[in-house]
Parts: C-alpha cells; structure tokens; sequence
C-alpha cells in the first residue's frame, strides 16, 4: 500500500537532492544561489510532514528569509563573472574524502539496522496527542531544560552582530 | 517514510555539500555548500526526534508528561539552535567575504596567497 506520505516525501527528497547537486555543480553562481532555496523550501516542506512545524515555520523565515537574502546580496555585491564557481585542483582527492565518509556513514545505517529491528513506532495516541501542539511545548521547553543553550545562543548571536558591525565598518574614520 | 530513508536523504545531501564546500573556488559557493550540511543534520535530528530511538522507549504509554515529551521535542529543539548558530555563522562569513574583498577585490580562495611571499 502506498500512503500519500511517502509519496510526497519521496518527492520532497528528489527534488532537495536535484537542487542540491546543482547548488554545487552550476558553473554560474547565481543559479546555484536560486537552487539553493529550492533546498530550503522542499527541507520545509520535510519538515511539516515530520510533524515539526515549528521548526518549519522558522526554517522558512530564517533560511528562506534572510540567509537566501543575505547570499543573494553578497553575489551582487562582489563582481562575478559568467563562470564564476568553477572547481579548484584537487575535485579528486575531495571526491575520495566523500567517497569515504559516505562509506562510513553506510556501516553506521548497518548497525542501526540492527539495533531497531523487530521495535515498533511511537504509538499514535500519543503522538496525536503530543505532536499537535508543538510550538507550546518547545517554548516552555525553550525556558525551563534548554534554558542555559538558550541563553549561550542570545550571547553569541550579540558577538556576531558586533563582529559583522566591527569587520564592514568604514575604513576612513 | 521511516528512519532510514530520512537517514539515506540527510547524509547523501550532507555528502553532496561537504563535496561542495571541498571542491569550489568561490567563497560564496563554499557558505552555501556549508548550508547544506547544515540543513542535513537539522533534518536528522528532527527525524530522529520523530522516529528514533527516543519514540521507541514509550510505545503504549497513554499519558502525556514531561518524560514523554523531552526526548519527542528535544531534536526540534536541537534543530532551532543549529537553525540561529547558522544564520549567525553565514552572518560572519558573508563580513568576512565581504571584507576580503573590499582589501583584495577578490573572492576566490586560490588567490589568498599573502602569507607565501
């Protein structure tokens, strides 16, 4: 039996890799920069059939907002030819380190194979219960367990705006 | 839709960007490949969170408490954080970009060769 969902994050799933491939193959950087929100929308949409919509919601504010944004403006900013994200030397060596890292992450689904064969999932009484009102239980989760990283990330996200401030500031003082 | 397509998607896509940040010889294009890996791990710790490990321990629980709830949205909440520290690194990255280029007017990393000569 095919359920709609696996349809739809089956398509999900062509079309990220598709856009991934040519955020990393297109000569022409522009393209790639266009595919790459291509990517951030069908991770979006990956996200709202893993019943995490919250994490969708900001996933599309902050990839899809601002960073595509952000990107978009530096490409224009800097001077780029036609051909601009052509590939240095070494693409072989890079093309074996891959190679090998996808081979390792292969043995590591093998074991997690064997660790969860034979076990069921979530039971769905609970997860309609838990999972419908997501965004609640992460913003109290957000101040009460996680509070301390939250804290840290506040703290690093001042350090970055006073960076960016520091690095791009005018130079003729 | 299981744990193990989720797994195959998010580390071929992880792949395909590390690939990337490899292999370019643009500054740009190695940040976005780098947003790539990014948002591979961010689609593994909320699948996990959904379908791991976690959500086995309580099969047949019918009571919704704090124990139940922590390990179902703690990769959500993983996925947030690494969602904010990405935008912050892409932040920076771009200033530096950004900075090398109004010194050098350049933005390709084989010609950043002041500390040979």
């Amino acid at each position: 039996m095919i359920l709609l969902q696996d349809v739809i994050f089956w398509i999900l799933s062509v079309a990220a890799i598709m856009a991934s491939l040519g955020v990393v193959f297109l000569n022409n950087i522009f393209r790639s920069a266009l595919f790459l929100i291509l990517v951030f929308l069908s991770f979006a949409g990956l996200y709202i059939l893993l019943s995490a919509e919250f994490v969708a919601v900001v996933q599309l504010l902050v990839y899809v907002g601002a960073i595509s944004i952000l990107i978009i403006f530096a490409l224009l900013i800097t001077k780029n030819e036609k051909n601009s994200n052509l590939p240095i030397r070494v693409t072989i060596p890079a093309l074996f380190v891959v190679a090998t890292f996808f081979v390792v992450v292969l043995f590591a689904l093998n074991s997690l194979n064997k660790i969860t064969n034979g076990t069921k999932h979530l039971s769905e009484t609970i997860a309609n219960e838990v999972l419908q009102d997501t965004s609640g239980w992460i913003g109290s989760l957000l101040v009460s367990n996680f509070v301390i990283p939250f804290e840290v990330v506040s703290i690093l996200l001042l350090a970055t705006l006073l960076g960016s401030l520091m690095l791009l500031r005018s130079h003729s003082k | 839709m299981n744990m193990f397509s989720i797994f195959i998607v998010a580390m071929l896509i992880f792949s395909i960007g590390l690939f990337g940040a490899l292999s370019r010889k643009n500054l740009i294009a190695i940040l976005m490949s780098i947003e790539l890996m990014f948002n591979a791990i961010v689609l593994l710790a909320v699948g996990f969170s959904r379908l791991g490990f976690s959500s086995i321990l309580y099969l047949g629980r019918n009571t919704v408490n704090e124990e139940v709830l922590i390990p179902l949205l703690s990769g959500q909440v993983f996925g947030i954080f690494i969602i904010t520290v990405a935008a912050a690194e892409v932040a920076l990255g771009l200033a530096l970009v950004l900075t090398l280029y109004r010194s050098r007017d350049m933005a390709n990393v084989d010609e950043i060769n002041e500390l040979r000569n």
